[in-house]
Protein backbone atom coordinates (compact mmCIF):
# COMPACT_ATOMS: atom_id res chain seq x y z
CA UNK A 1 0.00 0.00 0.00
CA UNK A 2 1.56 3.54 -0.98
CA UNK A 3 1.55 5.00 2.11
CA UNK A 4 4.04 7.75 3.40
CA UNK A 5 5.53 7.23 6.96
CA UNK A 6 3.88 10.32 7.98
CA UNK A 7 0.63 8.95 6.92
CA UNK A 8 1.00 5.81 8.15
CA UNK A 9 1.13 7.54 11.61
CA UNK A 10 -1.77 9.44 11.12
CA UNK A 11 -3.91 6.48 10.75
CA UNK A 12 -2.47 4.83 13.84
CA UNK A 13 -3.45 8.52 15.77
CA UNK A 14 -6.88 7.97 13.92
CA UNK A 15 -7.32 4.51 15.59
CA UNK A 16 -6.48 5.78 19.06
CA UNK A 17 -9.08 9.01 18.72
CA UNK A 18 -11.62 6.21 16.93
CA UNK A 19 -15.10 6.35 19.10
CA UNK A 20 -17.37 2.90 19.56
CA UNK A 21 -20.01 5.32 18.22
CA UNK A 22 -19.96 8.37 16.10
CA UNK A 23 -21.82 10.82 14.78
CA UNK A 24 -21.21 11.52 10.82
CA UNK A 25 -20.45 14.47 8.79
CA UNK A 26 -24.32 15.09 8.09
CA UNK A 27 -24.62 14.98 12.05
CA UNK A 28 -21.73 16.80 12.70
CA UNK A 29 -23.04 20.12 10.41
CA UNK A 30 -26.09 20.17 12.66
CA UNK A 31 -24.02 20.83 15.59
CA UNK A 32 -21.48 22.75 14.09
CA UNK A 33 -23.02 25.91 14.90
CA UNK A 34 -23.02 25.26 18.86
CA UNK A 35 -19.28 23.61 18.53
CA UNK A 36 -18.10 27.28 16.96
CA UNK A 37 -20.10 28.91 19.74
CA UNK A 38 -18.42 26.90 22.17
CA UNK A 39 -15.05 27.56 20.96
CA UNK A 40 -15.90 31.35 22.07
CA UNK A 41 -17.17 30.27 24.80
CA UNK A 42 -14.58 27.07 25.88
CA UNK A 43 -16.56 26.56 29.32
CA UNK A 44 -19.49 24.76 27.45
CA UNK A 45 -19.18 21.39 27.63
CA UNK A 46 -21.91 19.06 26.61
CA UNK A 47 -22.27 15.56 24.95
CA UNK A 48 -23.58 16.66 21.80
CA UNK A 49 -20.37 18.54 21.64
CA UNK A 50 -17.69 15.98 23.19
CA UNK A 51 -19.42 13.72 20.19
CA UNK A 52 -19.00 16.47 17.52
CA UNK A 53 -15.33 17.41 18.92
CA UNK A 54 -14.44 13.26 18.74
CA UNK A 55 -15.69 13.63 15.20
CA UNK A 56 -13.18 16.30 14.31
CA UNK A 57 -10.50 14.02 15.06
CA UNK A 58 -11.55 11.59 12.73
CA UNK A 59 -12.11 13.91 10.14
CA UNK A 60 -10.51 16.13 8.10
CA UNK A 61 -13.35 16.97 5.31
CA UNK A 62 -15.23 18.38 8.77
CA UNK A 63 -11.74 20.28 10.04
CA UNK A 64 -11.30 22.02 6.77
CA UNK A 65 -15.02 23.34 6.60
CA UNK A 66 -15.11 24.76 9.78
CA UNK A 67 -11.80 26.13 9.74
CA UNK A 68 -13.65 28.35 6.80
CA UNK A 69 -16.48 29.11 9.13
CA UNK A 70 -14.88 30.24 11.68
CA UNK A 71 -12.59 32.20 9.25
CA UNK A 72 -15.96 33.70 7.87
CA UNK A 73 -17.49 34.30 11.52
CA UNK A 74 -14.49 36.12 12.49
CA UNK A 75 -14.16 38.57 9.47
CA UNK A 76 -18.31 39.20 10.50
CA UNK A 77 -17.68 39.66 13.93
CA UNK A 78 -14.75 42.58 13.08
CA UNK B 1 -21.56 35.42 17.05
CA UNK B 2 -24.67 34.78 19.29
CA UNK B 3 -24.20 31.35 21.29
CA UNK B 4 -27.95 30.09 20.85
CA UNK B 5 -31.26 30.97 18.72
CA UNK B 6 -32.93 34.44 19.70
CA UNK B 7 -36.30 35.74 19.17
CA UNK B 8 -35.76 37.36 16.02
CA UNK B 9 -33.72 34.31 14.52
CA UNK B 10 -37.48 32.67 15.42
CA UNK B 11 -38.96 35.39 13.02
CA UNK B 12 -36.94 35.01 10.78
CA UNK B 13 -36.87 31.54 9.87
CA UNK B 14 -40.93 31.91 10.08
CA UNK B 15 -40.36 34.21 7.31
CA UNK B 16 -37.97 32.29 5.49
CA UNK B 17 -40.39 28.84 5.70
CA UNK B 18 -43.19 31.63 4.72
CA UNK B 19 -41.29 32.38 1.22
CA UNK B 20 -40.57 35.44 2.42
CA UNK B 21 -38.78 36.86 -0.72
CA UNK B 22 -37.23 39.80 1.93
CA UNK B 23 -35.81 37.39 3.94
CA UNK B 24 -34.86 34.93 1.13
CA UNK B 25 -32.62 37.78 -0.43
CA UNK B 26 -31.35 38.63 2.91
CA UNK B 27 -30.26 35.34 3.24
CA UNK B 28 -28.47 35.03 0.06
CA UNK B 29 -26.61 37.88 0.14
CA UNK B 30 -25.06 37.21 3.51
CA UNK B 31 -24.31 33.25 2.26
CA UNK B 32 -22.61 35.13 -0.66
CA UNK B 33 -20.46 37.49 0.98
CA UNK B 34 -19.27 34.64 3.57
CA UNK B 35 -18.46 32.58 0.77
CA UNK B 36 -16.60 34.90 -1.40
CA UNK B 37 -14.67 35.66 2.13
CA UNK B 38 -13.73 32.20 2.40
CA UNK B 39 -12.97 31.32 -1.17
CA UNK B 40 -11.29 34.33 -1.93
CA UNK B 41 -7.56 32.73 -1.70
CA UNK B 42 -8.67 29.85 -3.75
CA UNK B 43 -7.99 29.56 -7.48
CA UNK B 44 -9.86 28.70 -10.30
CA UNK B 45 -13.17 30.15 -8.11
CA UNK B 46 -14.88 32.95 -10.23
CA UNK B 47 -18.07 35.05 -9.11
CA UNK B 48 -20.57 32.56 -11.25
CA UNK B 49 -19.26 29.62 -9.10
CA UNK B 50 -19.74 31.40 -5.72
CA UNK B 51 -23.15 32.64 -7.21
CA UNK B 52 -24.13 28.53 -7.92
CA UNK B 53 -22.86 27.42 -4.33
CA UNK B 54 -24.89 30.35 -3.28
CA UNK B 55 -27.95 29.30 -4.78
CA UNK B 56 -27.64 25.78 -3.95
CA UNK B 57 -26.57 26.69 -0.28
CA UNK B 58 -30.01 28.68 -0.07
CA UNK B 59 -32.07 25.65 -1.18
CA UNK B 60 -30.45 23.72 0.97
CA UNK B 61 -30.91 25.78 4.18
CA UNK B 62 -34.60 26.15 3.09
CA UNK B 63 -35.54 22.54 2.79
CA UNK B 64 -33.61 21.81 6.24
CA UNK B 65 -35.26 24.64 8.32
CA UNK B 66 -36.90 21.53 10.42
CA UNK B 67 -33.17 20.37 10.95
CA UNK B 68 -32.06 23.56 12.57
CA UNK B 69 -31.74 22.60 16.07
CA UNK B 70 -31.88 26.40 17.92
CA UNK B 71 -28.49 25.82 19.91
CA UNK B 72 -26.68 27.90 17.42
CA UNK B 73 -26.91 31.55 16.04
CA UNK B 74 -29.34 30.72 12.55
CA UNK B 75 -26.98 32.23 10.94
CA UNK B 76 -24.05 30.44 11.69
CA UNK B 77 -25.90 27.30 11.56
CA UNK B 78 -26.72 28.74 7.26
CA UNK B 79 -23.21 29.75 6.82
CA UNK B 80 -21.82 26.23 7.87
CA UNK B 81 -24.20 24.47 5.59
CA UNK B 82 -23.06 26.95 2.79
CA UNK B 83 -19.68 25.85 3.78
CA UNK B 84 -20.60 22.62 3.04
CA UNK B 85 -22.46 23.07 -0.38
CA UNK B 86 -19.55 24.69 -1.69
CA UNK B 87 -16.66 23.18 -0.35
CA UNK B 88 -18.29 19.19 -1.42
CA UNK B 89 -18.66 20.88 -5.02
CA UNK B 90 -14.93 21.83 -5.27
CA UNK B 91 -13.58 18.26 -3.92
CA UNK B 92 -16.23 16.81 -6.36
CA UNK B 93 -14.83 19.06 -9.07
CA UNK B 94 -11.16 17.54 -8.25
CA UNK B 95 -11.72 14.08 -8.98
CA UNK B 96 -13.32 11.58 -11.33
CA UNK B 97 -13.86 8.46 -11.25
CA UNK B 98 -11.51 7.61 -13.49
CA UNK B 99 -8.64 9.65 -10.78
CA UNK B 100 -9.89 8.16 -7.79
CA UNK B 101 -10.27 4.41 -9.42
CA UNK B 102 -6.22 4.79 -10.43
CA UNK B 103 -5.27 6.57 -6.61
CA UNK B 104 -6.98 3.22 -5.18
CA UNK B 105 -4.99 0.98 -7.08
CA UNK B 106 -1.68 2.86 -6.58
CA UNK B 107 -2.31 2.93 -2.90
CA UNK B 108 -3.25 -0.32 -2.53
CA UNK B 109 -1.03 -2.18 -4.27
CA UNK B 110 2.04 0.41 -4.06
CA UNK B 111 4.72 -0.33 -1.42
CA UNK B 112 4.86 1.18 2.00
CA UNK B 113 7.45 3.69 2.90
CA UNK B 114 9.95 2.25 4.73
CA UNK B 115 10.34 3.04 8.30
CA UNK B 116 13.99 4.20 9.15
CA UNK B 117 15.71 1.35 11.09
CA UNK B 118 16.54 3.60 14.10
CA UNK B 119 12.37 4.13 14.64
CA UNK B 120 12.40 0.31 15.25
CA UNK B 121 8.88 0.35 17.90
CA UNK B 122 7.36 2.50 14.77
CA UNK B 123 8.38 0.44 12.28
CA UNK B 124 6.47 -2.71 14.12
CA UNK B 125 3.68 -1.45 14.73
CA UNK B 126 3.64 0.09 10.86
CA UNK B 127 4.57 -3.88 9.56
CA UNK B 128 1.65 -4.41 12.02
CA UNK B 129 -0.95 -2.18 10.62
CA UNK B 130 0.17 -3.16 6.85
CA UNK B 131 -0.69 -6.71 8.08
CA UNK B 132 -3.86 -5.93 9.27
CA UNK B 133 -5.23 -4.03 6.35
CA UNK B 134 -4.47 -6.39 4.14
CA UNK B 135 -5.59 -9.65 5.92
CA UNK B 136 -8.30 -7.63 8.04
CA UNK B 137 -10.67 -5.32 6.18
CA UNK B 138 -12.80 -5.97 3.35
CA UNK B 139 -11.60 -4.56 -0.12
CA UNK B 140 -14.02 -1.72 0.18
CA UNK B 141 -12.90 -0.59 3.84
CA UNK B 142 -9.37 -1.01 2.81
CA UNK B 143 -10.13 1.37 0.11
CA UNK B 144 -12.31 4.16 1.35
CA UNK B 145 -9.96 4.08 4.89
CA UNK B 146 -6.63 4.63 2.58
CA UNK B 147 -8.38 6.54 -0.34
CA UNK B 148 -9.30 9.19 2.57
CA UNK B 149 -6.10 8.75 4.36
CA UNK B 150 -4.46 9.75 1.42
CA UNK B 151 -7.16 13.06 0.50
CA UNK B 152 -9.36 11.66 -1.29
CA UNK B 153 -12.43 13.42 -1.02
CA UNK B 154 -15.42 11.64 0.88
CA UNK B 155 -17.73 12.70 -2.02
CA UNK B 156 -15.51 11.23 -4.91
CA UNK B 157 -15.28 7.80 -3.07
CA UNK B 158 -19.15 7.83 -2.79
CA UNK B 159 -19.31 8.62 -6.55
CA UNK B 160 -16.95 5.76 -7.58
CA UNK B 161 -18.97 3.26 -5.37
CA UNK B 162 -22.09 4.48 -5.91
CA UNK B 163 -23.18 5.08 -2.44
CA UNK B 164 -24.02 8.62 -0.05
CA UNK B 165 -21.11 10.00 1.53
CA UNK B 166 -22.27 8.82 4.56
CA UNK B 167 -21.68 5.29 3.73
CA UNK B 168 -18.32 6.56 3.12
CA UNK B 169 -17.88 7.68 6.56
CA UNK B 170 -19.73 4.39 7.72
CA UNK B 171 -16.83 1.97 5.83
CA UNK B 172 -14.20 4.11 7.01
CA UNK B 173 -15.62 4.34 10.58
CA UNK B 174 -15.85 -0.05 10.51
CA UNK B 175 -12.39 -0.17 9.26
CA UNK B 176 -10.84 2.21 11.97
CA UNK B 177 -13.15 0.47 14.81
CA UNK B 178 -11.71 -3.13 13.47
CA UNK B 179 -7.70 -2.24 13.14
CA UNK B 180 -8.29 -0.91 16.65
CA UNK B 181 -9.92 -4.27 18.08
CA UNK B 182 -7.28 -5.89 16.19
CA UNK B 183 -4.69 -4.08 17.43
CA UNK B 184 -6.07 -4.40 20.91
CA UNK B 185 -5.57 -8.43 20.35
CA UNK B 186 -1.67 -8.01 19.17
CA UNK B 187 -1.02 -5.95 22.52
CA UNK B 188 -1.10 -2.59 20.92
CA UNK B 189 -4.43 -0.71 22.94
CA UNK B 190 -4.72 3.18 22.29
CA UNK B 191 -2.11 3.57 25.15
CA UNK B 192 0.43 1.93 23.68
CA UNK B 193 0.03 3.09 20.46
CA UNK B 194 0.36 7.22 21.28
CA UNK B 195 3.14 5.62 23.54
CA UNK B 196 4.82 4.48 20.36
CA UNK B 197 4.35 7.57 18.34
CA UNK B 198 4.94 10.13 21.15
CA UNK B 199 8.76 8.71 20.77
CA UNK B 200 10.51 10.25 18.71
CA UNK B 201 9.00 13.11 18.15
ZN1 LIG C 1 -16.99 14.85 8.97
Amino acid sequence: MGLTSDQINTLAQLVVDTAAAEIDCDEFLRRVGELAAALAEPATSTRSLREAAQHLKVCPECQEELRALLEILELESR
Amino acid sequence: MGLSSTPRDRSRIAALAAGDAEAIGALRSRIARGLRAALARRSGICEADIEDFTQDAVTRVLAGLDSFRHESAFDTWAMAVAVRVAFTALRRRRWTPASVDERLESLTRGAWAATPESERARAELHALLHELIATGLTPRQRAALLGELDGVPQVALAERFGVSPGAIYKMTHDARRKLKRLLEARGYDAAAIASVLADGR
